[in-house]
């Protein structure tokens, strides 16, 4: 299964540490200057829970922290992998053309 | 504001409404109070999103539906085939009998034509000797 790009900005922000949706809307903006919308990042955390990649934690002043479960972990490291590999490849072709 | 978060809201499939309602309702408020975002954007944002929510959720439980009835028509058709190989292996196969009871609680008259009160049925199913 392939992640989306936005789940994958999700995972990354959770792989460094809890948090609920403000932080993570703050800390995604922050790395990548991606702005997501509230229902785009509960759609993409409501998919992630479904698949076992993130879990909700108890409420927090009415605010559920999220955190990455080994599954998610493990679905990230693959997909940055396969990410790191493809950049590489294309990387390498833009100085061999130039 | 709240009004119109729980209407916009209604957008969502109702599981994801009822899980990440209040929480999508309190970060948007949230962006309003502390980021200074424009209510208006938000709420197109939310009320787009949340169309988005509709259709993945109905196509998701629309494969989910069609997977389950073509696993359940592949499976009547390899019983069937089954079947039809087991009627063409022959002599080690006889087909099966049922002994029933028949009636037993009908009027007299309906009794009188039907003489015997025990019938042997021949079922259409097979079954393997011995």
């Amino acid at each position: 299964m392939r992640l989306p790009e936005r789940s994958v900005l999700v995972l990354t922000s959770l792989a460094g540490g809890d948090r609920h949706g403000y932080a993570l809307i703050k800390d995604i903006e922050a790395f990548s200057g991606v702005v997501l919308s509230p229902g785009t990042l509960y759609a993409a955390l409501a998919r992630l829970e479904e698949d076992g990649f993130v879990e909700r934690l108890d409420a927090d002043d009415r605010r559920h922290p999220y955190r990455l479960t080994p599954a998610g972990r493990t679905a990230l490291a693959e997909r940055l992998a396969e990410s790191a590999r493809i950049a590489s490849l294309g990387l390498r072709r833009i100085a061999l053309a130039e | 504001m709240d009004r119109v978060l729980a209407w916009l809201l209604r957008l969502y499939p109702r599981q994801m409404r009822r899980r990440y309602g209040h929480e999508i309702a309190t970060l948007t408020l949230d962006l309003i109070r502390l980021e200074g975002r424009s209510p208006v954007r938000l709420s197109v944002s939310l009320a787009l999103d949340g169309l988005g929510c509709r259709i993945a959720w109905l196509a998701r439980t629309r494969v989910a539906t069609a997977t389950a009835v073509t696993t359940t028509v592949a499976c009547v058709a390899l019983v069937n085939m089954g079947g039809a190989s087991a009627k063409q292996a022959g002599p080690g196969h006889r087909p099966a009998t049922a002994h029933v009871r028949s009636v037993r609680h009908a009027p007299a008259a309906g009794r009188a034509a039907h003489s015997r009160n025990r019938k042997t049925l021949r079922l259409e199913g097979f079954r393997e000797s011995g």
